[in-house]
């Protein structure tokens, strides 16, 4: 009768969670800084959600000012690097973004005074350079994050005299200062003080590695109220980072922490029994020689970290849920020499990573490279538009600055072949309740040329709308409206530039020559 | 409402059919008369089958009815209630349960995930019959009001659509008693029409979706 009843219990199985394949784009640069230099430090990154612009900060090398530039979704291009500030900095610089007052933070340690440093961007320029606090220097670099419970912008930093402890400082929007920074507990710090807003629990998190014990630390300020504590107690010295890095996966309720020791490790805080989960390692294989960096990406509820390995960045992306970890490579040319930089575009909805390259040599050689002077990689799932740029004849790094360089010239231009057979039609996507409609678009590959494709770029109503690989033949135009035209243009391109558009209109009986 | 009175009144027919051709016998399950009990002059189980209430665990296969959810929850979802059920007369119980239904799709067009979910709240009336002290077959019919949930994991539509409304349920099913323990064979048809009110549809639905289904499955559970 038991194994009677034991062969009647129905056998249910929970069908697998929702899972985006990654893909990264071809690694693309940041326009060369006139005249040629090179990024010193870490790409930082942080996304503009209310103007849907990506920015990316590093400290030039040459003349020590902190640069910057913005992503344009729409052209697909970065605008030309200038400077934040005169103000010269010894530090990595570090963007983030204040929803509420819609300004983005830039700050640094400024290398005259060792006081941490602050601009605001409003939308066309950046604020003159002002000191977070002129009593309390910095150790290493000062990162911010905005509380959106209270509304105020936090900055924290590692104290640049004995004990080195852990400071904050918060900036009031009224009165435009910063308040006289606090201790966020007495614990000496090894380099710099990352912070993150968990929105769930409305608190604001703070991590370091604790210089004595070498173990990740944290302590969460709620209601203006610090408690630390440590994430992992269980392999006190093993820790190889500087840093413990954060981010909060909205959808999930959990903070993670992000460092490094002799593989990438990765630790959940839960909202819900207020724990770190047992460091995951995750990935097994490899040399770790960066910091383990986090992004969010909203759109697929994925957490993903970045690191380098033997100087090639790799990444690993959670599943929704947050238990399984799949890792990859974002690009294995061009290596890099800093941490990882990752930032989610919701307008896009790619993430985005960004790091110095690393062509030019150990920082103290005096050489440097025209091109791929900061790089620049997107991520999507298979159906997200990524985008590509025509890669230009690069100039050669050189070794050093009195060596000839040279640049190729093209004296005869051979435009690509337009694409052929390109079809369209309007398809549903149907979840019963609700409907969306798309436009599918098909072609097949342009004839071969001299060079080969390096792309192909879609035009809505003469509107670029993607760039696309040479591998991708198709195309899906998401959320469209019935009763609409649509006309479309495919373009091939390669070295030489882009060829002749080829045009289809959708619904195709709208059709008109 | 119509159709819901409908299976009100049939269900309380059914009862009371029952109640009017037995009124004055026991069955062999639910009766201290029961012959088995005397032929086997087991007093003990004789008191057992004196038991009035019964309380189950439900686990199931579960399909949609309408062949377009069908085609989007291809594969089905499994279903779980708990269920009471409490003899008022010879013959006939009054039942209740709750469940949680839950099914996994993809999208016609893109296949991209979806999830839809059901919590079914089922009152009805229960009219059995026993073979014998260890064999029963009943059916059950009555109102379920269900609450539904769909997650879309779609940036371009509604990501959550929820709405509740009541239908009907009819199911049958066959029990193997042991002692107080029983295990249960059943299937389940429950019809509710809903209409869903999305934000973001490029089509106009204009028509209400049966979110009712088909179930199958086995239970164990407890007479008391």
């Amino acid at each position: 009768m038991k194994k009677l009843l034991i062969a009647l219990l129905p056998i249910i199985s929970l069908l697998s969670t929702p899972a985006y394949a990654i893909c990264w784009a071809p690694v693309q640069t940041i326009p060369a800084v006139s005249p040629p230099s090179e990024a010193r430090g870490p790409v930082s990154l942080a996304y503009d959600n209310t103007n849907n612009l990506m920015f990316a900060a590093w400290l030039d090398d040459t003349t020590g000012f902190p640069f910057f530039s913005i992503f344009n979704s729409i052209l697909g291009t970065w605008s030309t690097p200038a400077p934040i500030a005169n103000s010269t900095t010894n530090s990595a610089i570090y963007l983030s973004y204040d929803s509420s007052a819609k300004i983005m933070v830039v700050t640094w340690n400024d290398r005259s005074t060792n006081n941490p440093f602050y601009s605001f961007y409003n939308g066309s320029a950046w604020s003159s350079a002002g000191a977070i606090s002129n009593a309390f220097a910095v150790f290493d670099g000062v990162r911010t994050t905005f509380d959106s419970g209270a509304g105020n912008i936090i900055a924290a930093w590692s104290d640049n005299k004995s004990p080195y402890s852990p400071l904050y400082s918060v900036y009031n929007s009224n009165s435009n200062t910063w308040t006289t920074p606090q201790n966020i507990t007495i614990q000496q710090v090894f380099d710099d003080v990352t912070l993150a807003y968990n929105s769930g629990s409305n608190q604001v998190f703070a991590t370091w590695i604790a210089n004595n014990t070498g173990l990740p630390s944290y302590a969460i300020l709620t209601d203006g109220m610090w408690t630390s504590a440590s994430i992992d107690l269980t392999n006190p010295g093993s820790t190889q980072s500087k840093n413990v890095l954060l981010t909060y996966d909205t959808s999930n309720e959990q903070v993670y922490a992000a460092w490094g020791a002799e593989h990438p490790l990765v630790s959940a805080f839960s909202n819900i029994d207020q724990t770190w989960s047992t460091p995951l390692a995750i990935s097994n294989s490899g040399t770790l020689n960066s910091e383990v960096t986090l992004g969010y990406c909203s759109a697929s509820e994925q957490v993903v970290a970045a690191w380098l390995d033997s100087d090639v960045p790799k990444y690993s992306i959670t599943n929704s849920t947050g238990t399984n970890w799949t890792e990859g490579v974002i690009s294995s040319d061009p290596v890099a020499n800093t941490a990882i930089s990752l930032a989610f575009d919701s307008g896009l909805n790619e993430m985005f990573a960004a790091w110095s390259h690393a062509a030019s040599g150990s920082p103290s050689d005096p050489v440097y490279s025209t091109v791929l002077t900061q790089t620049i990689a997107v991520s999507g799932s298979p159906s997200d538009p990524v985008y590509s740029t025509i890669l230009t004849q690069p100039i050669e790094a050189s070794d050093s600055p009195s060596d000839p360089v040279y640049s190729t010239v093209l004296t005869q231009t051979i435009f690509p072949e337009p694409v052929t057979s390109l079809k369209g039609v309007q398809k549903i996507n149907s979840f019963v309740t609700v409907t969306e409609l798309y436009n599918q678009l098909n072609w097949l590959p342009r004839t071969p040329g001299s060079f080969p494709v390096l792309g192909y770029r879609i035009y809505r109503n003469g509107i670029l709308i993607a760039t696309l690989p040479p591998t991708q033949l198709s195309f899906q135009d998401r959320n469209c409206k019935s009763n609409v035209i649509y006309l479309y243009e495919v373009t091939a391109f390669d070295m030489n530039g882009e060829g002749p558009k080829t045009t289809i209109s959708i619904p195709q009986h709208y059709k008109s020559d | 409402m119509e159709k819901y009175k409908f299976l009100l009144i049939l269900a309380l027919s059914l009862g009371f059919a029952e109640l009017s051709a037995n009124f004055d016998s026991c069955n062999s399950m639910s009766s201290c008369e029961s012959d088995y009990c005397y032929e086997r002059d087991k007093c003990s189980e004789k008191i057992d089958n004196c038991d009035y209430s019964q309380f189950e665990f439900k686990a199931g296969y579960f399909s949609f009815l309408d062949k377009n959810l069908r085609r989007v929850y291809s594969d089905g979802g499994y279903e779980l209630q708990l269920s009471y059920a409490y003899r008022i007369i010879n013959y006939v119980n009054v039942y209740g349960s709750v469940g949680y239904v839950e099914l996994t799709g993809h999208s016609f067009g893109l296949g991209q995930e979806t999830k839809f979910q059901e919590i079914p709240l089922d009152l009805g009336v229960q009219p059995f019959y026993d073979f014998t002290s260890h064999f029963r077959i009943y059916g059950t019919v009555g109102l379920s009001y269900i609450l539904a949930f769909q997650r879309n994991y779609s940036d371009f539509v509604d990501s959550h659509l929820n709405e509740n409304d009541i239908g009907g349920f009819l199911n049958v099913g066959m029990l193997y008693r042991y002692n107080r323990f029983f295990i249960d064979l059943f299937g389940e048809v429950t019809s509710c029409e809903m209409r869903f009110h999305p934000h973001k549809d490029q089509i106009e639905q204009g028509h209400s979706i049966n979110v009712g289904g088909y179930s199958v499955g086995s239970s164990i559970g407890l007479f008391f």
